[in-house]
């Protein structure tokens, strides 16, 4: 599985690759949205992983431009606020939402399911 | 000395989106605390299954970064409780570039936040007799508009400086196209309640808000 971690967090976003590498899960990240368009067009993933609120380009309008670029990958939202309105836009906009701080177990389990194909949890299953 | 209805409900608004933004910034905090402790906790079941990679000068910079995320959640809790007392008087004396520094630190915190410098002041603080939570609601509508405006690789430059008629704080940088701030009715009532007046150089690129040195009993 290859995913690429989007966070303008950069201590977060390069320790979580790191750890999911030590779980032989194949990550890279970057920092940007900007970052992210560069680096999804040369380079294909399963998932991406990306922070809703960036400066510059955001994680919704970022997702809307790597599916333009490259199809049949799978999103999951990450984000600070982990409010009603955030989870409804962010289960209505990517595969999964998850809200920060995460488990490294739960973005795991997520990245199965999004790869699989299954559907997304239910607001009860967040 | 009470101000306007909508003007208070106005500051509650102020004080609820500013503790959204802060509450934001401490679960990237915590986040990055997590990921590093877990991290921590990764290299060192490593470790015990490898004594050899154990790599102590890593341990030592995560350590490291522990220590300085939470210094920086410091900062924002200490952010959030500044706010939180600038709505303990309604009037009060006001250190100007104290609410400018508070305000700009709020600033910090929006992800479209663009760069922010503050232009030498004469070296004086100037302190006036106003509002607090809303003139620091005032100011942060003008940061924010600013910040919309530039760009987040844009910059703004922000100033205060005591004038003839007052304390000005200016907001520097605009671009030509920006249309200020004036058009909305919840910004006519904290101009209102402060006794403020807001004057846009479109030429120039300046944004600048006026304040008394006293508001007027008569106009609270």
């Amino acid at each position: 599985m290859r995913v690429l971690l989007v966070d303008d967090e950069q201590k977060f976003v390069t320790f979580l690759a790191t750890r999911l590498r030590l779980r032989g899960i194949d990550a890279d990240c970057v920092f940007s949205g900007e970052a992210a368009v560069e680096r999804v067009s040369s380079s294909g993933y399963d998932v991406v992983v990306l922070d809703v609120k960036m400066p510059g380009l955001g994680g919704i309008e970022l997702r809307r431009r790597l599916e333009s670029l490259r199809g049949g990958m799978k999103f999951i939202f990450l984000t600070g606020h982990g409010s009603e309105g955030d989870f409804q836009v962010g289960s209505a906009e990517a595969s999964f939402y998850l809200p920060k701080p995460l488990k490294i177990e739960d973005l795991i389990a997520v990245l199965h399911q999004a790869v699989a194909g299954r559907a997304r949890p239910s607001e009860d299953g967040r | 000395m009470s101000a306007a209805p909508g003007a208070e409900g106005e500051g509650l608004l102020f004080l609820g989106k500013a503790t959204a933004v802060i509450s934001h910034s401490i679960k990237n905090v915590m986040a990055t605390v997590s990921e590093t402790a877990g991290l921590l906790g990764d290299l060192v079941a490593l470790a015990e299954r490898e004594p050899r990679r154990m790599d102590l000068k890593e341990l030592g910079t995560l350590g490291e970064t522990i220590v300085e995320e939470i210094q920086r959640g410091f900062q924002v809790v200490q952010l959030l409780n500044k706010l939180a007392h600038s709505g303990d008087q309604p009037v009060a004396d006001v250190d100007v570039e104290e609410a400018v520094a508070v305000v700009s630190s709020l600033g910090r915190c929006l992800a479209y936040c663009s760069g922010i410098t503050r232009l030498p002041s004469a070296g004086e603080h100037p302190r006036i007799h106003t509002r607090p939570l809303l003139l620091h609601d005032l100011l942060f509508r003008a940061l924010d508009a600013a910040f919309r405006a530039v760009g987040p690789d844009g910059e703004v430059k922000v100033g205060v400086e005591r004038g003839a008629d007052g304390v000005s704080i200016s907001v520097h940088g605009l671009p030509a196209g920006f249309r200020g701030i004036f058009e909305s009715p919840s910004v006519e009532l904290l101009k209102q309640a402060l006794q403020a007046r807001v004057l846009l150089d479109r030429e120039a690129g300046v944004l600048r808000l006026v304040l008394p040195e006293r508001i007027g009993e008569a106009r609270a």
